[in-house]
């Protein structure tokens, strides 16, 4: 026959898709023998004849070269499902096998196991083929059915098996009942389970994956994207660009390898390099901060670089000032905060009623805290905010 | 005459920007990128002034000066950094720079303060200030040789208008005083700070580990 010579021969042997009878049993045996398949086919006939071992060798060579996988399958998408089929079908085939074997050997329990176990084998194909547990969740019927199908089997299979074999009045008999019904749910569901549980952590994972990333692109869109529009924008402007440029690395240096401004917070010294930090980023104004001294912050130092927060942003928003000028002093008897611009000014009395209401909010809010706060400007001289916080409560 | 710069900086960008910051209103007669460069530069070119980077490959600001100091060069540094440090801040300064500006400094700013060294004078930007009034701290005990170590406390004022952000007309009108007599004081703190072995200065630099 052709089919011998059209392939090539491997060493071990698998079943034939080509030139196949049956399941390519004798096929493939023959193509790794280097005989005619007629020959290997004739010999199963004999033996079958002769007591029906052929059958029973037929079919456990079919379980091995099945899990051995197919041969003479060109690699494709389709490969890897066929092939765990194959490899399922082997291993039911050769339990099959074993079962006739020890039946026809005269092993048993008394009784017979080969319909049984067969149908215990059967119960598991079925349930394992792609029959995972997905399926409940993603809702398709047919694999439900065949979980289902699979279950059903392979409980006849242990119920058969027990029923033939065992003696329920025996204790130790009702053990192995327990055991083997156990055992047989546990096969069924096994694949299933393990696939769920793979299911969740991919879910939860990608789930975390993607929040991640979200979370760096609202990052990098607020930051780096901003900047850069800024940037785009302030081109003819070179300090203006370096200064947020310098701000922005700061910021991101902080945000990626960060947590140093973070443990050491709780300095006035910290505190104001984040506030000017963090208004430089957003109104792209540089703010050139001087720090004299330190001191921890308490409420009430807390208070004061909010206040001084204020004063600044404003300067920034609206003074059209080219950059805002930070002072603080840790005195003996006093912290003292100056935020100064050099833009447009305003007159306090005539102040829109917005900017008033910053304007009360940091007079109030230093009032509260047991410290005062001054505003000096004049339209076209420029502002300065001076923030005074006596060291010990009044 | 228009002033003669040399631009000390080993960013080509920022050569560059200060090239332009600048073209037309002083005249940049030399650049170099490293410190030999720049002794070599400057010692061909003999500007009024030089803008010195405060970090150099091969030895930094203080080096150039040293450099320069050796080979008789006459000239005036005025320090441009981007640094935050004190440290490298005050070393310039006491390696005989006349002033220290940062480089977000505006065009305007940076000319006045060219012209201003080239007379003579210091220039303390807001944060040479702040570092000024945080080494001669503010409650020390009574010194020895108040002449020359302390700050006087109209030094000390005019410290603290520069460290919020005041120029000097402005202080001298705020302080109802002439130009010239804020340029004095200027003066004056920066030779304290360049010649001071006092205790206050010692203490705060070996708390800052310098010197």
């Amino acid at each position: 026959m052709s089919t011998t010579t059209s392939v090539s021969r491997t060493s071990v042997p698998g079943l034939r898709k080509d030139g196949k009878m049956l399941a390519g049993v004798a096929a493939g045996l023959a193509d790794a023998a280097g005989v005619d398949p007629l020959v290997v086919r004739l010999a199963f006939v004999a033996l079958t004849a002769a007591g029906g071992v052929g059958i029973l060798l037929y079919v456990l060579c079919w379980g091995v070269m099945a899990s051995l996988g197919t041969q003479a399958t060109p690699m494709s998408g389709g490969e890897d499902a066929s092939l765990r089929l194959n490899r399922v079908l082997g291993i039911a085939l050769l339990t099959v096998g074993v079962a006739l074997a020890v039946d026809a050997i005269g092993l048993g329990f008394g009784g017979t196991v080969a319909p049984p176990i067969g149908l215990v084998a059967l119960g598991l194909l079925v349930a394992w083929h792609r029959g995972r547990l997905g399926v409940l969740v993603d809702g398709d019927c047919t694999r439900l059915i065949r979980v289902v199908a699979g279950l059903v089997l392979t409980g006849a299979g242990i119920v058969g098996l027990v029923a033939l074999n065992l003696d329920f009045a025996d204790a130790r008999d009702t053990l192995f009942l327990s055991a083997a019904v156990v055992i047989g749910l546990g096969l069924v569901l096994a694949p299933t389970v393990s696939g769920l549980v793979r299911d969740l952590g991919d879910e939860r994972r990608q789930r975390v994956r993607s929040e991640e990333r979200a979370r760096m692109a609202a990052h990098l869109h607020d930051s780096v994207l901003q900047t850069l529009a800024l940037i785009q924008r302030s081109a003819d402007d070179p300090a203006r660009m370096r200064a947020l440029a310098r701000s922005q690395e700061r910021e991101l240096r902080n945000w990626l390898y960060g947590g140093e401004g973070e443990s050491a917070s709780g300095r006035l010294r910290v505190e104001l390099e984040r506030i000017c930090a963090d208004v430089e980023h957003l109104h792209g104004v540089p703010v050139e901060l001087v720090v004299v001294g330190d001191v921890e912050t308490d409420p009430r130092v807390r208070e004061a670089l909010a206040a001084a927060r204020e004063a600044i942003v404003n300067a920034a928003r609206h003074s059209g000032a080219p950059r805002v000028d930070v002072f603080a002093e840790v005195g003996p008897e006093a912290l003292e905060l100056y935020v100064r611009d050099v833009g447009s000014g305003f007159d306090p009395a005539a102040a829109p009623p917005d900017r008033r209401g910053v304007r009360d909010s940091i007079v109030w809010r230093m009032e509260r805290a047991g410290g005062s706060a001054a505003i000096s400007s004049a339209a076209g001289g420029g502002t300065e905010v001076e923030i005074v916080l006596p060291r010990a409560a009044p | 005459m228009t002033i003669r710069v040399v631009v000390v900086d080993d960013h080509e960008l920022v050569r560059a920007g200060i090239r332009s910051e600048l073209a037309g209103r002083v005249e940049i007669v030399g650049e170099a990128g490293d410190a030999i460069e720049a002794v070599d530069a400057i010692a061909r070119a003999l500007p009024d002034v030089v803008l010195l980077d405060v970090h150099l490959p091969g030895g930094g600001g203080p080096a150039v000066i040293a450099g320069c100091v050796e080979r008789g060069v006459v000239t005036r540094f005025l320090a441009l950094s981007v640094s935050d440090a004190a440290d490298d801040v005050i070393a310039v300064i006491r390696a005989g720079a006349r002033g220290y500006v940062t480089k977000a400094i505006s065009g305007d700013e940076l000319v006045d303060a060219i012209e201003r060294v080239a007379a003579g004078d210091a220039v303390f930007s807001p944060r040479l200030a702040g570092f000024v009034l945080d080494a001669f701290g503010a409650d020390l005990a009574a010194p020895a040789d108040p002449e020359l170590d302390l700050l006087s406390p109209r030094e000390r004022e005019v410290m603290r208008l520069l460290a919020r952000g005041y120029a000097y007309k402005e202080i001298a009108r705020r302080l109802s005083i002439s130009i010239k007599t804020v340029e004095t004081h200027a003066s004056a703190v920066l030779r304290k700070l360049q010649l001071s072995s006092r205790n206050e200065l010692a203490s705060w630099a070996a708390r800052r580990r310098l010197l």
